[in-house]
């Protein structure tokens, strides 16, 4: 609590956290965001924000052009059929996004690794600041090789073989220490600040933490599951079980939505976060409950990812 | 005035970065381990080529279940997959072109590389 309410008194909430290679820096430069408090309820957030649209080029920010076709390796079902894993719970009732160059499928980001000159599907991840990815912490830390550096790629919105914001690479990969030293699957949350500021044109979602139950809580699921070939699938369900560190939830899900956004909508002007508020990273299919989940945003977590942007 | 004010925002991220990773409270969750398990192979098709391309799918035969990871894991161009995962029983599906394999289990071990070939139709 005292971090919190540190930040918001210092206003420093922009500043690179003191794990970045370059060091620490002040300032705040995300003006489309707005931090507000609201302590008495155990409630605080950051607003989405929808960004300005596909840009006429997005080499202006930093961004590679990508070429439509670019080739990108990944399975796609012929028939549609869903692949009866355990992660589709009951009937398969995801939806395609398309197109993909409105808020928020602009922020939900596809994410590439490339292995032997080989690039495939990999993971989803979801702006949240000009630079900045939060996605699993086993997108970006594997304990048995370690950090995926240099074998990111970062494409926001892409739609199949096109991809309206182009694509970035990774100047820095974050998690924390209950993912990378001591492999807990409730702290398997990481990011990457990117060598663009992509996130002004695709925008970024939200996020607040509560101390209150979340069960009941709507909740939608969008990325790019591993049957779909680089489209863009959502669907939208509700929190089943409401644990400290852990969300769980019936969303259907697919190898690939590792890091999807599980965020719920939230009005205008809702206390600490109006818009695509995240809720949890998702991260894991179905485990001993039935249900599938990923890490809760909690106070030290929102702390900490604000802090990297 | 402005040494402090970096002195107090470096403790302030101190704090933010140190304070929430309690273990975990799920009581019905495995215990966390750093040490994976890994399971590599080949996928082949009924002509024992290599397969490129596919899916390829784990799923917990423990019970309680261990949620497995919601990565996108492929066959490369010469059939070769790898996946780490926490030290358990699983069963493994291979997917193309709507083409799915029977399954092939593996009984997995922290630090341990098992070999699991996997067969499409």
């Amino acid at each position: 609590m005292l971090a919190s309410v540190v930040l918001a008194t210092a206003g420093v909430v922009s500043a690179a956290s003191a794990s970045t290679p370059k060091g620490v820096e002040l300032g705040s430069s995300d003006t489309g965001s707005e931090v507000t408090a609201a302590r008495s309820t155990g409630l605080r957030g950051v607003s989405a924000y929808e960004g300005t649209g596909v840009p006429a080029d997005v080499t202006a920010y930093g961004a590679q052009r990508v070429p439509a076709g670019h080739k990108i390796r990944g399975y796609s079902s012929p028939t549609g059929d869903d692949l009866g894993v355990q992660s589709i719970i009951g009937a398969d009732n995801r939806v395609r996004v398309d197109p993909t160059t409105s808020f928020p499928a602009s922020a939900t980001v596809l994410i590439t690794r490339t292995v032997g000159g080989v690039e495939s599907l990999h993971c989803t991840g979801w702006m949240f600041g000009a630079s900045l990815v939060l996605t699993a912490g086993h997108c970006v830390y594997n304990q048995s090789s370690g950090w995926y550096t240099g074998q990111l790629k970062f494409y926001p919105g892409a739609n199949g073989t096109t991809y309206p914001y182009g694509s970035c690479t990774a100047a820095t990969l974050r998690s924390n220490t209950g993912w990378t030293t001591d492999g807990n699957p409730d702290a398997d949350y990481g990011g990457a600040t990117l060598n663009c500021s992509v996130g002004n044109t695709t925008g970024w979602y939200g996020a607040y933490w509560t101390t209150a139950s979340l069960t009941g809580t709507s909740t939608t699921v969008q990325g790019y599951p591993g049957d779909k070939a680089q489209q863009q699938w959502t669907h939208s369900d509700q929190v089943r079980e409401t644990a400290s560190l852990r969300l769980y939830y019936d969303n259907d899900t697919v190898g690939g939505n590792s890091g999807s956004s599980v965020h719920t909508v939230r009005a205008s002007g809702s206390t600490g976060c109006s818009g695509r508020c995240s809720l949890a990273f998702h991260a894991y299919g179905v485990g001993s409950n039935g249900h599938n989940s990923g890490p809760r945003i909690t106070e030290s977590r929102f702390n900490l990812v604000v802090g990297w942007r | 005035m402005r040494r402090a004010h970096l002195a107090l925002l470096i403790g302030v991220l101190a704090l933010g970065a140190c304070g929430g990773e309690a273990p975990s409270s799920d009581a019905d969750a495995p215990p966390p381990t750093t040490a994976r398990a890994t399971v590599t192979g080949v996928v082949t098709d009924s002509a024992g080529w290599p397969v490129d391309g596919a899916l390829v799918q784990p799923r917990s035969l423990d019970a309680p279940p261990r949620p497995v990871p919601e990565l996108a894991v492929l066959s490369g161009p010469d059939g070769r997959y790898e996946w780490h995962l926490t030290p358990g029983r699983y069963e493994f599906t291979a997917t193309r072109d709507d083409r799915t394999g029977p399954p092939a289990e593996a009984t997995t071990e922290a630090g341990r590389t098992d070999h699991l070939d996997l067969r499409l139709p």
